[in-house]
């Protein structure tokens, strides 16, 4: 029978099956020949594991963020208690037989850390929910004591077996969890984007086919200015408005309804029901939706942009009250965004050039890609092949420069360019990532490969310096261009503070500034938002879906061989 | 040739706007008190992002070591994704993830009991930093993992054999083969992303709506060079604390270079 030597100094351990002893550390049992990997006794101590090592931190974090500081301090001395403890475990896996005699104490201390997680959570969830989960979790940990002591078995020793069904599923499932953490705000991003604003709020993932809509899509690139005017469905307007108004006894809502004189309120719901509402009353019920809509220009005029009848919501504004908090705004938005239609609000705002977006961000990433690639590999190709004087010098300032955070640079750098002219330009964001040291460097690393004989041969065939390095350096490093071009893609296409810095003109924009314009002005506008990140995100991922395999080696080449 | 222009740069750069100014813009920063809670929220991130992203990352690279893994290629993609996404985007998206009610982070925390759907995370001062250090996570752990990948597939896999016959059990064996064999790239990728944080600014400027944050909860000091040089227009000013920060990095990764020079020597 194989023995593993480090479990010598375990209790023997029992077979579950027929109740014989084996040799602590035994892979069969010595009677039945039965595996004696972990079996129910290994689940229960899992279990609990995981009940205590994530639950407990879990809840602490929950308890802070419901700011009750006497529940999460409660909790992190239950949790802390409950960590320590996995120490002893560690070292009981390590085969200390002290350790397993200090798990049986560890139950009871486990029960005292249970019963203070309960006190806690007295404070911050109903009595009897509290009561009731720490029933169960005393219960649980009374099971396994109970269940411990019966059997006075000593399996724990195959927990952790390499290579085991138990060990491979564990480590699965491990896997598994962080790449469910991974994807899941990205399938997020898809599902949200394509729905409406209404099923935003009904499904947290994709809703049923039926529902599905491009609309997040087709507003982005702008479909026609449709103005607040051309709501079609007034009754429905109204209906809601007043049905919300009247579910809610203190909202928002209700008193801005209020705020309206009765009459007028009265004589704007028959309009509006029977389908006819004159442009007063129009501008009226806007003027309702705009105020509550409005919250940039009520508190930040200048991040205003667009929205239509801003000057007819005026009057609203004074009678509301300008001094709205802010937190009431946010609920008031929220308010009219679920009750009136989210649709024609968002078409009341002039559309953007999501379409210009990207054709300037593809324009500017793709002369700056190819702009780099070749400055990057000639002042590589120089570097590997090269003698010449301060080589040595230029290497470390290279590399220096790699380290020092680049925003040192950036009023310099802005200075420059603006006595250039080049600001507001597509010249500005182009000029200033002509070189790449990263790449340069790359480029070095790969091009120091290439053997001299090669380029001897090279110049004997009477090719110029400039042709060696078109002919024969830039070819073998082929590999290096594919990882290089998403690097530089990647760089040109996500940066933002430079651009946010230079660009100031709406069609000049690239989609990191104009993502960000959105954020701003049409901060409620999720789905739309979405869309436009979706969008943002997709020539990044198929680029690096491509050129995977290079690019992680690229990143990587550096560092391990360094 | 190029190569100078960009050392031009350098030796242009340092204090100085319109009027000589001397000291007084250092002065200022000292005392100003926006700039003490940007250090300290950057230091906070830094902090928080680095111990919790770098162990999960090992942690991680340690599973995809595994031998017998299948599809390693589909989880490495999968792990890698996040941060090929731009943080200019990651931060537009997390934006509406934390958002309340709607927002994925409620809907699902919500569903566990853990906080009310209503949550709003970007406007309650003490839930910022969580929020950015939650995206943070999301975003680099996959990064950082490639390397810690990279460095234990360079590991001598004979080195684990001998000690294993040496009755080194897995904790022995991770601490005195696995440790020293990812030690220099281990290295690397902690001053790489304690630099990465000290340079926060796309992510929270986004997810705030391009602001600091309620309380100036999530104000870094990227941030605030940002506002004070490009919003506010203070050019010198903005080099002032760009200089800071550079010398700041610099400080704390040649601290860190130092700790790994003396762990060096202990093991």
């Amino acid at each position: 029978m194989t023995t593993d030597p480090r479990h010598a100094t375990l209790l023997p351990v029992r077979c579950l099956a027929c109740g014989a002893d084996s040799v602590a550390g035994s892979v069969r049992c010595a009677a039945c020949g039965r595996s004696l990997r972990p079996g129910v006794l290994t689940a229960i101590v899992v279990v609990h594991l995981v009940a205590s090592q994530v639950v407990a931190p879990l809840a602490v974090v929950g308890a802070y963020l419901q700011t009750s500081p006497l529940a999460a301090a409660l909790l992190a001395v239950a949790a802390v208690v409950e960590i320590a403890t996995i120490v002893v475990l560690v070292n009981l896996l390590r085969g200390r037989y002290w350790a397993w005699l200090a798990i049986q104490v560890r139950w009871e201390l486990d029960i005292v850390a249970c019963l203070v997680a309960g006190a806690a959570l007295l404070t911050i969830i109903p009595p009897w929910q509290a009561v009731a989960v720490t029933a169960a979790g005393v219960a649980l940990k009374v099971a396994c004591w109970v269940y411990l002591h019966k059997d006075r078995v000593k399996t724990f020793s195959c927990v952790g077996a390499r290579g085991g069904w138990f060990f491979k599923a564990s480590l699965y499932a491990a896997l598994a969890v962080w790449l469910v953490v991974a994807l899941t705000p990205l399938v997020w991003l898809v599902a949200a984007s394509l729905k409406n604003s209404d099923d935003l709020f009904h499904y947290t993932f994709f809703p049923p086919p039926s529902h599905l809509s491009a609309e997040n899509f087709e507003r982005l690139f702008g479909s026609p200015n449709l103005a607040l005017n051309e709501v079609r469905d007034w009754p429905g307007l109204a209906a809601k408005l007043e049905g919300a108004a009247k579910a809610e006894p203190d909202s928002l809502g209700k008193s801005i309804w209020q705020a309206l004189d009765p009459g007028g309120r009265e004589k704007l719901t028959d309009a509006a029901r029977a389908g006819k509402v004159s442009p007063d009353e129009e501008r009226l019920l806007l003027g309702v939706l705009n105020v509550v809509l409005a919250r940039p220009d009520l508190f930040r005029p200048e991040q205003f942009l667009g929205l239509k009848l801003r000057a007819e919501a005026q009057p609203l504004v004074e009678r509301f009250g300008v001094d709205l908090p802010r937190d009431e705004a946010h609920r008031l938005n929220r308010f009219v965004l679920e009750v009136a239609y989210p649709q024609e609000v968002a078409r009341a705002v002039l559309p953007i050039p999501f379409g210009r977006y990207v054709v300037n961000s593809l324009f500017i990433a793709g002369v700056t890609v190819l702009i780099q690639i070749f400055f990057s590999s000639l002042g590589g190709f120089a570097l590997a092949k090269y003698e010449f004087r301060f080589k040595g010098i230029i290497l470390v300032v290279m590399l220096a420069t790699m380290m020092i955070p680049g925003q040192v640079m950036l009023a310099p750098l802005y200075e420059l360019i603006y006595k250039m002219r080049l600001t507001d330009s597509h010249l500005g964001l182009i000029v200033p990532s002509i070189v790449s040291v990263f790449g340069m460097w790359l480029f070095r690393q790969s091009m120091l490969q290439i053997p001299d004989e090669l380029l001897e041969a090279g110049r004997m065939d009477g090719c110029t310096e400039f042709g060696l390095y078109w002919n024969i350096a830039l070819p073998v490093s082929r590999p290096m261009i594919g990882a290089f071009c998403l690097f530089a893609f990647m760089g040109s296409w996500n940066s933002f503070l430079w651009p946010q810095i230079i660009l100031h003109t709406q069609e000049l924009f690239t989609i990191p500034i104009g993502l960000n314009q959105m954020v701003g002005t049409y901060s409620q506008q999720y789905g739309m938002m979405m869309a436009g990140t979706l969008l943002a995100i997709l020539p990044v991922m198929v680029l690096f879906l491509v050129f995977q395999r290079e690019f992680i080696s690229g990143l990587t080449a550096g560092a391990v061989k360094g | 040739m190029i190569k100078s222009l960009v050392l031009a740069f350098f030796i242009t750069s340092g204090p100085k706007s319109q009027v000589f100014a001397g000291f007084s813009n250092f002065a200022f920063m000292l005392t100003d008190a926006s700039f003490g809670k940007a250090v300290v929220n950057t230091a906070v991130f830094a902090l928080f992002s680095v111990f919790l992203q770098l162990p999960l990352s090992l942690g991680l690279a340690l599973l995809l070591n595994a031998k017998f893994l299948r599809m390693r290629g589909l989880f490495r993609f999968a792990f890698f994704a996040p941060s090929v996404v731009g943080s200019v985007f990651v931060g537009v998206l997390f934006s509406v993830i934390f958002a309340p009610r709607l927002g994925l982070l409620n809907q699902v925390l919500s569903w566990m009991a853990l906080v009310p759907a209503n949550t709003a995370w970007l406007q309650k001062a003490h839930l910022v930093m969580p929020a950015l250090v939650i995206t943070a996570l999301w975003m680099y752990v996959g990064f950082n993992m490639i390397y810690f990948l990279a460095a234990l597939q360079a590991v001598d896999k004979n080195l684990y054999d001998a000690a294993a016959v040496d009755g080194a059990d897995a904790i022995q064996r991770f601490r005195h083969v696995t440790l020293p064999g990812i030690k220099p790239v281990a290295i690397l990728v902690v001053v790489m992303s304690t630099i990465g944080s000290f340079q926060l600014f796309e992510l929270a400027y986004l997810m705030l709506q391009n602001t600091a944050g309620p309380e100036q909860a999530g104000l870094t000091v990227v941030m605030y060079l940002y506002q004070k040089g490009f919003e506010a227009g203070d050019l010198g000013y903005a080099s002032v604390v760009g200089w800071t920060l550079a010398l700041g990095v610099l400080v704390v990764s040649l601290g860190q270079l130092a700790l790994a020079g003396t762990w060096k020597k202990a093991t």
